[in-house]
């Protein structure tokens, strides 16, 4: 049970990242404050699963890592979408909303 | 395909920083570190500008941090693939942890190999000595017979031949059942003679074994007849004797040899190799019996038996029918059975006889020095894990899973112990081989000891404990680890349960050193007793040779005349040699062979007239004979109690037999205290007359003419049987051995003594030419080699557990810096922290002694049989064990406690 909640939960991350990459590159810790703020504070990302995340995703080839510099000119590690990445936000974005759907027929229909 | 499917590029690029990440992954730890600590710094920024003070920013940042939702523990680490990539990257790690840390790393390995290869080695003798099965068919069928009688206090006596005839005829459980008798012959075959251990068996024998000849055939049955139907002059020989002295001859078969200078025996077979029962026999005679019995083959409890039980027979059931048999016999023959039954033991454990127990308890006390080598490691191993906590929380942080971890340390333990036991078995190989050159060599079966398969699996095996238990305490030591340590300051980072599991494992340590530590005091204990036990002579200055004169040297007629004279001159020729004081003759040499026993009875006795023994079997008595010459007792220096001793006018003028009617004169007799104690628990020996049953050829009977003290003549650790003595000039019945004091030390005399002995007789085998201390001290061995070995195991056992006590208090030390300087800032005198410190590095070590002292009262018990004149209980060994153990404590604790001690206040306190 826990197993597929997490599973869930880790498929949105992903599409969260994605969907926020898709905008501009960002380090770990502004992406975890844009898809706070994105999301009116609902969400807050804890850094023991962004991380990960952002491993696995460049793993996949979704994500592109670099070290650069900030406007206050400290390093920092931006990741930037790729194009398979692209693609794939494109996928998992009708998924997520196929599903979403399905979940609400079946909400609404009860 | 527009999916969210990567293309063949991107996964190639996937792939090859998945691959980086593997190769460099110290890199890819760096890099993520840096990228963590940069996000704090902006998480403590933000929290900074919504308007709280630096220090709540940051605490608000860290536990942002470590609020990690419960399900990223089971995340997998995303760097992993599969599990054997796993493996091989936790090994990597292990590796690189280990040269990261080679002081740790060395002295773990260092532990674990002594642990290991103490263990491996132990079990090599154990397994072959006592675990494997012996090499003859169907082996746990096998037992050893025995005849004992609680009224005369006899346990375990040899058997009679009759008893031995009506077990084959009567017994229902037994299939069959043999005798066995061993001697040292003198065997002459293609001009050469050598002296060879010569067993005489019942035709039984071989095939209740189970083995084979490689050629020719083994001795006719006796077949339950009357008269056996085989002829007496057969010999059988064993494989090694056919190689080595008659070329593997395959034409063995029909040739004779020339036993004792005497008889000429017909070789008609050869063992199969390797065979050597009883007693490394090189050759066997026939020893047969058939129905038809003397009286006095009733009489004489001279044979060793054994028997296979029929298939399916349990060894109580065996006893039980035996017994019944013994009962029937009392019965029948009340003169030579009453009293007397049959008991049986299996013959694997007959043959070990007391070396079992002493082996086991040195294998559980080899075990205990591995177990305190695991804990020591393992508390070294915890101390680590500590110190990379943070190192540790970096992984957590980065959602590697409680598992995983788990997984990393104890493949790291694996990896130690794997070290360790490659260690362990070369360590176990040496030792081995060192152990069986200390070991005694009376020690049955040590010949079939082999580093073989078996013992290296054990090595595996107590390598993998060992691996389980050194990454097993490090992952419960740091169970609370979290993230939230990892930006702590370093030198604070440890958590609770790490100490405290440390605290558990030097406990352990301590308890485990207790117990080996008890165990080999109490065994030092009893060799100090058993060597510095009277015997009740004295060795020092003697020279013992014993002596084998063929028997072809005294032809018949008068042999007894002629050996008295032969001994008589040897002696005389002997006793001028420079330095020798005194020359005696004696039938056995002390602690070097079992004394004949006889019966003999008062003559007063009822029942008893000449040479017919009493009617009651509790009037017929048992003692130990021996012959002597008149200088025995002193030239031994075995003092007199009361009497007198033997002279050279107690000789009979014409010693050989007459026939039964002419009577005998009567002679003389001397007997030890313990005799006199048993017989005449009230009244006076001296002056008593006794019959002895296999004397009637020399003395009519006997008068009680003196009492000596008494000589522990069997073994050290027994005391003595009652004894009665003979004068040789009135019993020379059988051949002398020599003892000679000198002036001179006695293995200085030993060349020329032999010398002598040959330039006398050229047949006599001088090679039992030995200082009588050496007999006394190998009549030690065992004893001194167990409480040795124990000796040394405690020795390690302290050290190790020393060292765990010295880490765990130095651990103390490094992390209560700051707080002793406070103290000592705020007026604590050195001794008071030193005292500190100590009291609290010794919490665990009094904890194990506690616990530890339980268990040693138990393992106390367990060795029992092992004392000698010490009781399990004994006070002074277990307050001197605790007293040792925890002053070895001290010492470890005092050397960082002194350091912390030393602490400037001011100093402690500007590190942080």
């Amino acid at each position: 049970m826990a197993r597929e909640q997490s599973d869930l939960l880790r498929g949105t991350l992903d599409l969260l990242i994605l969907r926020t990459l898709s905008a501009s590159p960002l380090h770990g810790w502004a992406l975890s404050q844009s898809i706070q703020q994105q999301s009116e504070n609902l969400l807050r990302v804890g850094q023991g699963s962004l991380y990960p995340a952002l491993q696995r995703l460049e793993q996949q080839g979704w994500i592109e890592s670099e070290w650069r510099t900030t406007d206050q000119n400290r390093p920092a590690k931006y990741y930037t979408l790729t194009a398979s990445g692209r693609r794939a936000l494109t996928t998992e974005t009708k998924n997520w909303r196929q599903y979403v759907r399905a979940v609400d027929l079946i909400l609404e229909g009860a | 395909m527009l999916d969210g499917r990567p293309t063949l590029g991107d996964r190639l690029r996937g792939a090859r920083r998945r691959l980086r990440a593997i190769l460099f992954r110290r890199a890819a730890d760096r890099d993520m570190s840096r990228e963590l600590a940069f996000h704090l710094e902006m998480e403590t920024e933000h929290n900074i500008r919504s308007g709280m003070e630096p220090g709540a920013a940051r605490r608000a940042a860290l536990l942002a941090f470590g609020g990690i939702s419960r399900f990223t523990e089971d995340v997998r680490d995303v760097r992993n693939v599969d599990w054997l990539e796993d493996l091989r990257q936790d090994l990597r790690q292990a590796i690189r942890a280990f040269r990261r840390a080679p002081a740790f790393t060395l002295a773990a390995i260092a532990a674990l190999s002594l642990g290991i290869g103490a263990n491996t080695a132990v079990f090599a003798v154990v397994h072959a000595v006592v675990l494997a099965p012996l090499p003859y068919s169907e082996p746990e069928r096998l037992v050893r017979l025995w005849e004992s009688n609680a009224g005369q206090r006899i346990e375990r006596s040899t058997v009679s031949p009759g008893t031995f005839v009506d077990l084959r005829e009567r017994s229902r459980t037994l299939e069959s059942v043999a005798l066995l008798g061993w001697r040292t012959m003198l065997l002459s075959a293609g001009g050469e003679s050598w002296e060879v251990g010569a067993a005489a068996v019942s035709p039984a024998f071989f095939d209740l074994l189970g083995v084979r000849t490689v050629v020719g055939t083994t001795f006719e049955p006796e077949d339950g007849k009357a008269k056996w139907a085989g002829t007496f002059d057969e010999v059988v020989i064993s494989h090694r004797v056919w190689r080595e002295r008659f070329g593997s001859d395959p034409g063995i078969v029909g040739r004779t040899v020339l036993m004792d200078y005497q008889w000429t025996y017909t070789i008609i077979g050869v063992m199969q190799p390797a065979f050597a029962f009883p007693d490394n026999a090189e050759i066997w005679v026939p020893l047969v019996y058939g129905r038809a019995l003397s009286p006095n083959e009733r009489q004489y409890r001279y044979y060793d038996a054994i028997g296979r039980m029929r298939p399916g027979v349990t060894l109580a059931q065996a006893t039980q029918d035996a017994a019944t048999i013994a009962s029937r016999l009392e019965a029948e023959h009340p003169a030579s059975n009453a009293g007397w039954t049959l008991h049986m033991a299996p013959l694997d454990r007959a043959i070990l006889g007391n070396t079992r127990p002493a082996l086991l308890v040195l294998l559980g006390l080899a075990g205990c020095v591995m177990l305190i080598a695991c804990g020591n490691v393992a508390t070294l191993a915890v101390a680590r894990a500590t110190a990379r906590q943070h190192e540790t929380a970096v992984r957590v942080a980065l959602g590697a899973g409680r598992r995983r971890l788990l997984r990393q340390w104890t493949t790291e333990g694996l990896a130690l112990a794997a070290l360790g036991g490659a260690g362990g078995v070369a360590v176990g190989y040496w030792s081995a081989e060192l152990l069986l050159a200390i070991a005694p060599t009376d020690i049955p079966r040590l010949d079939e000891v082999a580093f073989d398969g078996t013992v290296v699996l054990s090595a595996l095996l107590a390598t993998g404990v060992a691996g389980v238990l050194v990454g097993l305490a490090p992952a419960l030591g740091a169970r609370d680890t979290t993230a939230l340590h990892a930006m702590r300051s370093r030198t604070d980072a440890t958590s609770l349960a790490a100490s405290r599991t440390r605290e558990w494992l030097v406990g352990a340590q301590v308890a485990l050193t207790l117990v080996l530590t008890v165990a080999s005091v109490l065994l030092l204990r009893s060799f100090e007793r058993l060597r510095t036990t009277d015997l009740g002579f004295r060795s020092e200055g003697v020279l013992s040779a014993e002596l084998k004169v063929p028997g072809g040297r005294f032809p018949a007629p008068n042999r007894w005349t002629k050996r008295l004279d032969y001994f008589d001159r040897l002696i005389a020729d002997v006793g001028r040699l420079p330095g020798v004081r005194s020359v005696a003759g004696t039938t056995t040499i002390p602690l070097t062979a079992d004394v004949g026993s006889g019966s003999l009875w008062r003559t007063d006795a009822p029942g008893a007239k000449g040479q017919q023994p009493p009617t009651s079997a509790a009037d017929q008595w048992r003692a130990a004979i021996q012959v002597v010459t008149p200088a025995y007792f002193e030239t031994m220096a075995i003092p007199l109690a009361r009497g007198r001793g033997f002279d050279p006018a107690d000789r009979f003028a014409n010693v050989e037999p007459t026939d039964d009617e002419r009577p005998r004169p009567p002679g003389v007799a001397i007997i030890n205290e313990a005799m006199a104690r048993r017989f005449w628990p009230n009244g006076d020996p001296l002056g008593t007359t006794v019959s002895l049953l296999d004397d009637r050829s020399f003395a009519s009977y006997r008068t009680i003419v003196g009492v000596v003290r008494d000589v522990r003549a069997a073994s050290v650790n027994e005391t003595a049987e009652p004894t009665i003595y003979l004068p040789f000039g009135q019993h020379p019945g059988r051949g002398l051995s020599l003892v000679v004091r000198s002036s001179l030390p006695a293995a200085q005399l030993v060349s020329s003594v032999r010398d002598r002995l040959r330039a006398f007789d050229a047949a006599i085998s001088g090679s039992g030419v030995t200082p009588l201390n050496a007999i006394v001290g190998r009549a030690l061995a065992k004893p001194r080699f167990t409480a040795a070995l124990a000796g040394s195991f405690a020795t390690l056992a302290l050290v190790i557990a020393g060292i765990g006590v010295f880490g765990i208090v130095g651990f103390l030390v490094a992390r209560r810096t700051r707080e002793i300087g406070i103290r000592v800032a705020l007026g604590a005198r050195p001794s008071s922290v030193l005292w500190l410190v100590i009291r609290e590095g010794l919490r665990p070590v009094l904890l194990g002694v506690a616990v530890g002292g339980i268990a040693a009262v138990g393992t106390a018990f367990a060795i029992r049989a092992l004392l000698y004149d010490v009781a399990p209980l004994d006070p002074a060994s277990f307050i001197g064990a605790a007293a040792l153990l925890v002053a070895t404590s001290v010492l470890a604790a005092a050397l960082p406690a002194k350091r912390a001690a030393g602490v400037d206040p001011l100093e402690s306190l500007r590190r942080d």
